[in-house]
């Protein structure tokens, strides 16, 4: 038997905290094979990052080695001696970071960074043979233009290209053991897509070990052979990803899979089950089986004891007792019940409540004009569900914030219940703020640290609602309980608040208003699939029993096609398609649209995807003035000059939708749906 | 309950701090305000017998060239020199707020002028510009005050504009606009009460630098008229002859460095108190 290239033996592992916490990481015990790929998944706080770093020796300033041992090629870390330490780090096992733009150093060229580690890691000296290695790093990557990136700093790099500069980074010592910590999370879909398909190939090309953590099981299944689940420091679930996904065990891994948006969902009109509260308070950890709490099957058994982890199939372990029967039922494990819901296209009205017409948004900047949103047009209903979707610097957050008042448009005109509000939000009347609400996407940032939870309720229905002041507090908990939080939140700081929980608030801040339309910028993007799960489900709950209307931007094309009743494309701050989320799922596509659907990684199973291949992005801002598609030059079904000389027109194949493209209805009919379910 | 709360802000060093620093400050106030009826000794009553003498049972704190006690003087002193102090980094410490939080939010215009204003000030020499405005103005406690705090604004003004520029970008200030809240609301609820520990710390170190520049003030002869004595005067004019002689440098130095330390003290605690969480900006992000 080969040796593994990375052992955990009974790894326990603290951090000295005051006073005394339980361990980060207890009793981990896992290996990786030469060639293999292990992905760790699991909550944020479970752990995965900790694990990481241990596995180049890396405690922090507080961590604290309690019992077991790491082993990378059969040599035990703990006896290692700095230099050796420094010789294994970059060497033998390197890390590609997760924030590329924080990972590299700012102020030294690409080129330099690159020759840093040949430098201290292999044995050439500057020169010929070294230049030869580092462009050989760049073209492994896929970066051709060498010379220029060679030369550049950082921040002069597209974050698709940061990110594989990282990667060269990490492979350019030709390392045994690559850990990926969540590597593609800052990045767009199709970056995402032609970054991990590029990490697979390097990895196959040299026999790479790699150490996955990430947070996205569509990775996961895309990715890796094997999976950990990792839950409060322990592996409650591990085996081969087909195994796991297909006949989840542990009801965690259950709850995980489950609050995934379903391919189909939208059909369904179903509400996402979700996994109650959040991992263990390190303080007080329960006694018994750590998901006990929050399990939906908890019996008087499981407070006896932490489970032994247990084989219920080849190479599948679980840390459950009822491991045995989860794994050949096939029942959706929830805490709320999956009850169908009425349809919420009902309440959806005819009538129009915002429109935008030929909106456009210019920042001046010292390269010259940036267009982030260049004459888009759409149209809200009263009740409905807009999603806009995206990659980075689409100028779906410009739009968000023209439409707010918080940034006055270029040109274009805003229209909401039919009066324009095309300006600032001071300006507007009382009643078009108290009836335009936004939620944004880091509730740590769109909560005032110094409020209590009251507090920040308290303002909005101060300002806006009619009710009398002894009532205040009431309608306060009113809201707090309407997105399932209660009294005992009132005076609570946002600090002490888990981030599903502040967003919450948040919502229930925009609720307080009593809008009619509230925007949400990437309302779940910095929150967990679990917690993810719960806040979809609330925006849905209050389009029924409110009807208000929602605009959902996000980068997700998964999420906003759950919750959206209609969906906007957009692509460098023009529309490329819209109309229903039936009708854009489906083909019709336009290429953009279908090059989404193909880069976002699907969890189900049972679903086959058509492949994709779209180059990079290459412009790292937003849209320019050009004359044709500003999809053009990434666009696998380019038509020809045309595209790049006269903008595309609307083939209008969507009810009340558009689709912009230079492509006949013939070849756009022709094009073969991206999902296809397996018999 | 939310008693309780707001003292577990406190690490166990800031609540000693506090603690420590309250005791300090109050006991200064204190003599400011009956030191005058404390003071064994008349301030000017100069004892030839017993010239540039160490501290006996007699004198406290000895006496100086001229046989007057140090201890007297340096009680009487505590109300000069606090009230100068005291009040300039108060007056600053509100114009520097008002100011900084100002430039941050509305930004453009406004900021470049009020920023390149700052950078007048600060460019020149403290003492070169104090003595131009008491020029103008005449000495005298008063004037001490308003040419200390007019020194003072800029850097304040400053370090809370950088400060606020961080949290006038985020969401809640956002929201805030959104609903229409007035730019007072915006600058007092919502931005200000993050820079509270920033303030205070910024006005702690100007609190002790007043009180030298008061000295520095009074040494060039442009300080508080006599026979007011304040800490700062005492202490440069027994520098000359301190080998000799240096009760009458000591003593006003140490009392110096207690309000100092004091004032400190207690900013830092109020600071730890008055938030309910440092936000980045502040600096002093407590794990």
């Amino acid at each position: 038997m080969t040796l593994p290239i990375l052992a955990f033996n009974e790894f326990t592992f603290e951090f000295e905290t005051k006073p005394p916490t339980a361990p980060v990481l207890r009793k981990l015990t896992l290996s990786i094979g030469p060639g293999e790929t292990l992905a760790v998944v699991g909550e944020s706080g479970s752990g995965k990052s900790t694990m990481a770093y241990n596995a180049m020796r890396d405690l922090g300033v507080t961590g604290r080695l309690i019992n077991g041992n790491i082993e990378v090629s059969g040599i035990d870390l703990v006896d290692l001696t700095p230099g050796e330490l420094r010789k294994l780090r970059g060497g033998q096992v390197a890390m590609v970071p997760q924030d590329p733009m924080t990972s590299l150093s700012p102020s030294v060229r690409v080129g330099r960074q690159l020759e840093e580690v040949l430098f201290f890691h292999s044995s050439l000296k500057r020169g010929p043979a070294m230049d030869e290695a580092v462009l050989a790093a760049l073209q492994m990557v896929e970066l051709h233009e060498t010379e220029r990136i060679l030369r550049s700093y950082p921040h002069e790099l597209s974050g698709g290209q940061q990110q594989r500069v990282l990667i060269a980074l990490a492979m350019i010592s030709k390392p045994d053991l690559l850990i990926l910590d969540e590597p593609t999370t800052g990045l767009d879909v199709t970056t995402e897509a032609r970054i991990l398909e590029l990490i697979g190939r390097i990895q196959k090309e040299y026999g790479t070990a790699v150490l996955l953590i990430t947070h996205n099981l569509g990775i996961v299944r895309q990715f890796s052979q094997r999976v950990i689940v990792l839950y409060a420091g322990d592996i409650v679930e591990s085996g081969p990803v087909k195994e796991i996904l297909e006949n989840p065990a542990h009801p965690y891994t259950k709850g995980l899979l489950n609050c995934i948006p379903q391919i189909d969902s939208h059909l369904i009109e179903m509400d996402l089950p979700t996994i109650a509260g959040g991992l263990p308070d390190r303080n007080a950890m329960p006694s018994g089986c750590l998901f006990a709490p929050r399990c939906p099957l908890v019996s008087d058994q499981c407070h006896a004891g932490i489970p032994e982890l247990k084989q219920v199939a080849e190479a599948h372990h679980v840390r459950c007792i009822f491991a045995e029967e989860q794994r050949v039922s096939n029942q959706r494990l929830s805490s709320v019940s999956s009850t169908p819901v009425p349809v919420a296209a009902d309440a959806v009205e005819d009538d129009v409540l915002l429109a935008v017409e030929g909106l456009a948004v210019r920042y001046e900047t010292e390269f010259g004009v940036v267009h982030a949103v260049d004459g888009v047009d759409f149209q809200c209903r009263r009740g409905e569900v807009l999603g806009i979707v995206g990659e980075s610097g689409c100028g779906k957050s410009s739009l968000a914030r023209s439409i707010a008042g918080l940034l006055v448009p270029s040109s274009g005109r805003i229209i909401f219940d039919q009066q324009d509000i095309t300006r600032d939000g001071l300006q507007r009347p009382a009643d078009v703020r108290r009836r335009i609400q936004m939620v944004f996407q880091n509730p740590e940032h769109s909560l005032n640290p110094q409020h209590t939870i009251e507090k920040c309720l308290l303002r909005p229905i101060k300002l806006f609602s009619q009710i009398a002041p002894e009532n205040y507090r009431d309608r306060i908990i009113e809201l707090l309980e309407s997105v399932k939080l209660n009294s005992y939140h009132l005076n609570r700081y946002p600090h002490e608040l888990s981030g599903g929980e502040r967003q919450r608030v948040a919502i229930a801040r925009a609720l307080a208003a009593e809008p009619d339309l509230v925007i949400c910028d990437e309302p779940v993007s910095s929150l967990d699939v679990s917690v993810q799960a719960g806040i979809l489900n609330l925006l849905q709950e209050s389009q029924r029993t409110d009807r208000v209307a929602f605009i959902f931007i996000s980068h997700d094309l998964n999420v906003v096609r759950h919750i959206s009743n209609r969906i906007v494309v957009m692509y460098r701050g023009r529309i490329c398609e819209a109309g229903t989320t039936a009708e854009l799922l489906s083909p019709p596509y336009h290429p953009y649209t279908e090059a989404l659907l193909g880069a976002t990684p699907i969890v189900q199973s049972g679903i086959l995807k058509r492949k994709v291949n779209l180059p990079y992005s290459t412009s790292k801002a937003a849209g320019g003035e050009s004359e044709g598609c500003l999809f053009a030059d990434r666009c696998p079904h380019k038509v020809g000059l045309i595209c790049e000389s006269e903008l595309p027109p609307d083939r209008s194949l969507h009810t009340g939708g558009h689709l912009f493209c230079h492509l006949s209805n013939d070849q756009l009919g022709a094009m073969e749906p991206i999902f296809t379910r397996t018999p | 309950m939310m008693g309780s709360a707001k003292w577990s802000r406190l690490t166990s060093r800031q609540a000693f701090g506090l603690a420590f620093g309250s005791i300090i400050i109050t006991g200064l106030i204190f003599l400011a305000i009956f030191g005058r009826w404390l003071i064994p000794y008349d301030v000017e009553a100069m004892h030839f017998d017993h010239l540039k003498e160490f501290p006996s049972s007699e004198f406290l704190l000895g006496t100086d060239r001229f046989g007057r006690d140090v201890l007297s003087r340096l009680i009487l002193g505590t109300s000069t020199t606090m009230l100068i102090a005291g009040a300039s980094t108060a007056l600053a410490t509100i114009f520097g707020t008002i100011i900084g939080l100002s430039s941050a939010f509305y930004g453009g215009i406004f900021d470049k002028i009020a920023m390149r204003v700052i950078d007048v000030i600060i460019a020149f020499p403290t003492l070169v510009f104090a003595m131009f405005v008491i020029g103008v103005l005449g000495s005298g406690i008063f004037n001490g005050i308003i040419v200390i705090s007019l020194l003072f604004t800029p850097s304040i003004a400053r370090v809370v504009r950088s400060a606020a520029i961080s949290i006038v970008v985020l969401d809640y200030v956002n929201v805030a606009r959104m609903r229409g809240e007035r730019t007072l609301y915006i600058l007092f609820y919502e931005v200000a009460p993050n820079l509270y520990p920033t303030i205070l710390v910024e006005a702690s170190i100007r609190f002790g630098m007043a009180i030298l520049v008061t000295a520095g003030l009074s040494y060039i002869g442009l300080g508080p008229p006599p026979p007011a004595p304040d800490w700062g005067t005492m202490a440069s004019e027994g520098r000359s002859i301190m080998f000799s002689n240096p009760w009458p440098v000591f003593a006003p130095s140490i009392a110096i460095v207690l309000a100092v330390i004091g004032v400190n003290l207690l900013g830092d605690g109020i600071g730890a108190l008055l938030v309910a969480k440092p936000s980045r900006a502040s600096g002093s992000n407590v794990k």
